[in-house]
């Protein structure tokens, strides 16, 4: 007598399938990354992003001014309307560097879904 | 073998909830990020209870809060207020513990750790619109007025009596240079915790470049390069779990007429600290020790500072725009780009323009 029967194989391939690709979607880097800007403490916005996003530009309602340039998985302070300018300086946000902010205009940037990158779990600054 | 079907896939979802997911996220406090990194089962849950956290961490020691305890012992000094009244932070986490530790260090650093020198903040505006070099005069009177603080430990154990601490007038507690060690606390304590239940593969989390590591094996921290993007970094030490703090003349800071003022302020001048150094980084057993003692190591300089990161077996790299110097300096080094820091700390010079000195 056969010990399996034919749609037993089948069912036990269907769900060791299953098992496979929710094992894979669980263990595989996620490549969309949100990019969230906090306006006064609070949330003022938020997107998902990934590396085929397309160029934009934030200009949240803060003073002194600041402008946010956005593409792919990176976002940066493109400029900012007060003479130190720190936040410009902070450069490109979205890899090792995930966070910045600009206390003066009471505005932060963080990219999360981002590894630290250079084999690095944080920085520490 | 339908029945067994049936049975695979509440089990897939069962073991899906039990099995450690890595979850981010990100939250705006007390003027600073707080980015978590966690690989934990129930991460959705733990999320929120960090959240929590934060958020009753940032009601106590926010001093431009007025509800917060510090913002409620600012404005009403000499008077007594009562700690712990945003909840249980959890028995080690304790608000009375963070002031009494706080006033051992300041007495330990001889000063260079005071954490009732919000005035003298406020007077240079560091954060604002337009920071300035306050008037000689105003500094020294600042600086001459009796701006101690009291904390009353708590009496009894009944859960009724938490403590109480009261500012002198002179003073304006402002718990910048150790708030984001005292975060890390908290939330390493509540990690300790949800581990009894659930598991907690790792955990990273960065208050504002205050980072607690959680869990085991070892772990990678870049340390950034003073005056450059928040990408670059000079230096890697490698760790098991533990606290990171930095100091750094380069987070804060305007130009004025040539000069560079930046926010580490020296508490016997009232002036930014010139000694050479533009980063502090220090490792220690909480978050409050890293926090406080990377502030008063980068006012005391290398040499000053080994008592004090001795009394609290705490590790530390100090860098100038050339040179780093590490305690304890286990020499030889085995190289001019990577030392021995001892516990399983390591460091490894990643820019080229710094190098190791001896003392």
């Amino acid at each position: 007598m056969k010990l399996l029967k034919k749609w037993d194989i089948v069912l036990i391939a269907a769900l060791l399938l299953i098992g496979g690709v929710w094992a894979l979607l669980r263990l595989l880097p996620q490549e969309a990354r949100t990019v969230t800007v906090y306006v006064g403490g609070q949330i003022w916005e938020q997107r998902t992003v990934n590396k085929n996003t397309p160029m934009y530009t934030l200009t949240p309602p803060v003073m002194p001014a600041v402008t946010l340039n956005g593409a792919g998985t990176l976002i940066w302070f493109a400029a900012a309307d007060c003479p130190n300018q720190l936040c410009v300086k902070s450069g490109k946000l979205g890899g090792i560097a995930c966070a910045a902010a600009c206390l003066p205009a009471q505005i932060a940037v963080v990219v999360e879904g981002a590894d630290a990158g250079g084999g690095l779990d944080a920085v520490t600054y | 073998m339908v029945l067994a079907a049936l049975f695979f896939i509440p089990a897939m979802v069962k073991i899906n909830s039990i099995l450690p997911r890595t979850r981010q996220f990100s939250v705006y406090e007390m003027d600073t990020i707080v980015t978590v990194n966690t690989r934990a089962a129930k991460a959705e849950k733990l999320e929120s209870s960090l959240k929590i956290r934060i958020g009753m961490t940032a009601r106590a020691i926010d001093r431009f809060d007025p509800e917060s305890t510090v913002g409620q012992a600012n404005a009403m000094p000499r008077k007594s207020v009562r700690l712990h009244q945003f909840g249980s932070l959890d028995a080690s986490a304790d608000e009375a513990k963070w002031y009494d530790t706080i006033k051992q260090l300041q007495a330990d650093s001889g000063g260079a750790l005071d954490c009732t020198l919000g005035q003298l903040s406020n007077l240079w505006n560091f954060g604002g619109n337009a920071p300035k070099v306050p008037d000689k005069a105003e500094i020294q009177k600042l600086l001459n007025a009796k701006r101690g603080f009291e904390v009353n430990l708590p009496t009894q154990t009944d859960g009724n009596d938490y403590g109480s601490i009261f500012v002198e007038d002179g003073g304006t507690l402002d718990l910048g240079a150790v708030g984001k060690g005292i975060t890390c606390d908290v939330l390493a304590q509540y990690l300790r915790g949800w581990t009894a239940y659930h598991k907690v593969a790792r955990a990273v989390i960065s208050v504002g470049g205050s980072i607690l590591l959680y869990g085991g094996g070892a772990f990678n921290v870049g340390i950034r390069t003073p005056n450059a993007t928040a990408a670059d970094t000079f230096a890697t030490l490698t760790m098991p779990a533990g606290f990171v703090s930095t100091s750094g003349s380069y987070e804060r800071y305007f130009d004025l007429d040539g000069v560079r003022y930046h926010h580490i302020l020296d508490p016997k001048t009232g002036y930014p600290v010139q000694n050479g150094l533009v980063s502090v980084t220090v490792i220690a057993d909480s978050g409050l020790l890293s926090d406080a003692l990377s502030t008063a190591c980068f006012v005391l300089g290398y040499e000053r500072s080994k008592p004090l990161l001795e009394k609290y077996n705490a590790k530390a790299v100090f860098a100038n725009e050339q040179h780093v110097w590490v305690y304890p300096q286990n020499l030889p080094y085995p190289s001019r780009v990577s030392a021995d820091l001892g516990g399983g700390v390591t460091l490894e010079l990643t820019d080229l323009r710094y190098s190791l000195a001896e003392d």
